[in-house]
């Protein structure tokens, strides 16, 4: 039994170390206030020894409750609040303390009897007072009380000792969880409210609170078993030590058996508590895996093969009777603007040039009526004229100046217009020219 | 079926709604087909344009209202308002803008609610640019949601009357439909004397210092 004492106190030194230095130092105070008060002698009733035992069984239930409840949680939600949690541990708190007020009075009555310590125990406590300055003050004067509680005549002073270094680093492993949590203020409460419920006793007991209290924690419990799934050992541990705490409350528990079920706890609660931390690093990478597949997915294109339109002509071409087409090319057409202000060309759009004459009759004739016209490709007319005796063109590059006499859409004046046909290269422009010139009527 | 403030003609007319993000080059189309110009000036369309277009075909005459709207989200104010009633519609985005293509689904969710089963045509302009973002395998919506897809250039003109082809089929209910020529009517007779060549001449002097239109060799292919 020893063996187990140690181990779990080696394992609650580890603790404070991975957490926030107030931690630590609360840690080592309440060690180096536990030797000299020894060799104090204070007397207190048995009943109140029976009555704190009591209480600390309540507190020693509520939290393992709670620490099993935070490892489902960071197991299960780890991005997610625990205000729920924490709310619902404050709550059993509270009913701890009302339920336990004879204890948390007594608590208060003897405080003045730390102050009567020697003066070798008082050197010591103003040494904690200097190292614990930043931590809650409560937690450290209710430490004192607890030492002189723990030195009734039926305990051995190797077992009181024992019994005191554990309780220590049951006391440590708490407080490091309760630095885990991500309110500050939180953590204070929850610390000052655990050393208020373990220390102190009271001269009655009432069976029918103890029931009430139970069943707040088997209701607690539940979360607690389900999420021991690190180890079988884990798993029975804790539920020995519920199971035990139970039943030693409702009969009348023997010395022996509550040790043993102490040890338990103690020993359990470690191992749990590390597989946690295990886990957090593994929960933690997972949603960064996650959300780049999704994205890779939704900027997969679809590969489907493209669709191929054949290409037919839009325009059918109407054969005019008695007329013939002498010449034809693909042009873009430009006109100039009619406002003297505005220098430059009108785009008209590309389309097809045609060079029209009658048949029968004599080219370069004006009987020959030779008609240049101009389509775009869905038939629409964009230059409608007739070639004209000492007509004349200026090439210019790829393009061909000259001058037609055309109506507008719906306009009965006629207007000279000067228009600029481009096309594909130099030759074909060239065609045009010539064309244009063989079939002119000459004077 | 004439709609309001519309002038009534004597064959059918349709109301075709033209949308698409902003800059597409939505009201260049239609500027191509109503004047033949290419509007190289970029001005935002502000609320809506309504332009007739009529086609020949083998079928007789056909007349499109074109509702060009903005694309803008500024100056879409009453967008459905622009919808209601609508025949037809083309969805036109820029394949050297991507999201002007990714905003593809969000106008033909806007359309189809306020026109229920009418004839879509997607239009992938500006084909002439070399540099494009969207290639044409890359266009897979119009497969999705039964559309008809041309890529089209208003600046080359290529394939810019195939949209108006595949509506005018769709509401024709003929799948053979194809346009015609417009008649050409006989052109004015020309009279010109010794002082009208001069003057044409000179004209011809003028017209050739003055600088050329910028070269579009792509628009021959």
């Amino acid at each position: 039994m020893r063996g187990v004492k140690r181990a779990a106190i080696s394992e609650s030194n580890d603790s404070p170390f991975k957490n926030a230095k107030p931690v630590e130092g609360i840690f080592f105070g309440t060690q180096k206030n536990v030797v000299p008060m020894q060799q104090s002698s204070v007397t207190s009733a048995s009943l109140d020894k029976q009555r704190a035992e009591l209480a600390r069984k309540h507190v020693r239930a509520l939290n393992n409750q709670f620490v099993s409840w935070v490892q489902l949680q960071l197991k299960n939600h780890p991005d997610e609040l625990w205000e729920d949690g924490m709310n619902d541990y404050i709550t059993h708190a509270s009913n701890i303390l009302e339920k336990f007020k004879d204890v948390v009075s007594w608590l208060k009555e003897n405080k003045g009897k730390g102050e009567n310590l020697s003066p070798e125990s008082r050197g010591a406590e103003n040494k904690l007072v200097a190292e614990v300055k930043n931590t809650n003050v409560k937690s450290f004067s209710n430490n004192i009380p607890f030492a002189s509680n723990n030195q009734p005549g039926i305990f051995s002073n190797n077992q009181s000792s024992d019994f005191s270094s554990s309780q220590s680093g049951f006391f440590s492993s708490q407080s490091g969880a309760f630095s885990s949590s991500p309110s500050g203020l939180i953590s204070n409460s929850q610390t000052g409210s655990f050393s208020s419920g373990q220390f102190g006793t009271t001269k009655s007991s009432q069976p029918s609170l103890f029931s009430g209290s139970q069943a707040g924690a088997i209701s607690n419990s539940q979360p607690g078993t389900f999420s021991s799934s690190h180890s079988g050992i884990t798993s029975n541990s804790q539920t020995g030590s519920f199971s035990s705490g139970q039943f030693g409350q409702t009969k009348s528990s023997q010395p022996s058996l509550l040790s043993g079920s102490q040890a338990g706890a103690i020993s359990s609660n470690q191992p749990s508590f590390q597989f946690s931390n295990s886990q957090s690093p593994f929960t933690s990478a997972v949603p960064p895996v996650s959300i780049p597949a999704k994205q890779d997915h939704s900027d997969d294109a679809d590969g489907g093969d493209e669709q191929s339109q054949p290409s037919s002509p839009s325009v059918k071409k109407t054969e005019e009777k008695g007329i013939t087409v002498v010449h034809e090319v693909k042009c873009k057409l430009y006109v100039k603007s009619s406002d003297p202000a505005d220098k430059g060309w009108k785009d008209k759009g590309t389309g097809n040039l045609y060079i029209k004459c009658k048949e029968g009759v004599d080219k370069g004739t004006k009987e020959s009526k030779p008609t240049i016209l101009v389509r775009n490709d869905v038939g629409k007319l964009l230059l409608n004229a007739l070639l004209y005796a000492g007509m004349k063109t200026s090439p210019q590059k790829n393009a061909l100046v000259a001058i037609f006499h055309s109506s507008d859409d719906s306009n009965e004046n006629v207007t000279p217009r000067t228009f600029l046909i481009r096309t594909k290269n130099a030759e074909a422009r060239d065609n045009l020219a010539t064309a244009i010139q063989e079939y002119a009527p000459s004077s | 079926m004439a709609l309001p403030n519309q002038q009534t003609v004597d064959y059918p007319s349709f109301k075709l709604v033209i949308v698409g993000d902003g800059g597409t080059g939505k009201t260049t189309f239609v500027k191509r087909h109503l004047t033949g110009e290419f509007e190289k000036k970029y001005e935002p369309t502000i609320g809506v344009e309504v332009h007739p277009l009529d086609f020949f075909t083998n079928c007789g005459k056909i007349r499109f209202y074109c509702w060009d709207t903005a694309g803008q989200e500024k100056f879409g104010g009453l967008r459905d308002g622009y919808y209601i009633h609508g025949q037809c519609a083309i969805i036109m985005f820029d394949v050297t803008a991507r999201l002007t293509y990714k905003n593809v689904p969000t106008w033909h969710r806007d359309l189809c609610r306020v026109c229920e089963n009418i004839p879509i045509v997607l239009c992938g302009n500006k084909v002439d640019v070399k540099n494009r973002q969207v290639k044409a395998k890359q266009v897979t919506f119009h497969r999705k949601k039964n559309l008809q897809y041309y890529e089209i250039s208003a600046k080359s003109n290529y394939n810019f009357e195939k949209p108006f082809l595949y509506l005018a089929r769709k509401l024709a209910g003929d799948q053979n439909l194809h346009f015609v020529e417009t008649p050409a009517l006989a052109p004015p007779e020309v009279h010109i004397d010794i002082a009208d060549q001069q003057k044409n001449e000179a004209e011809l002097l003028q017209a050739a210092a003055q600088p050329l239109p910028d070269d579009d060799d792509d628009i021959f292919e």
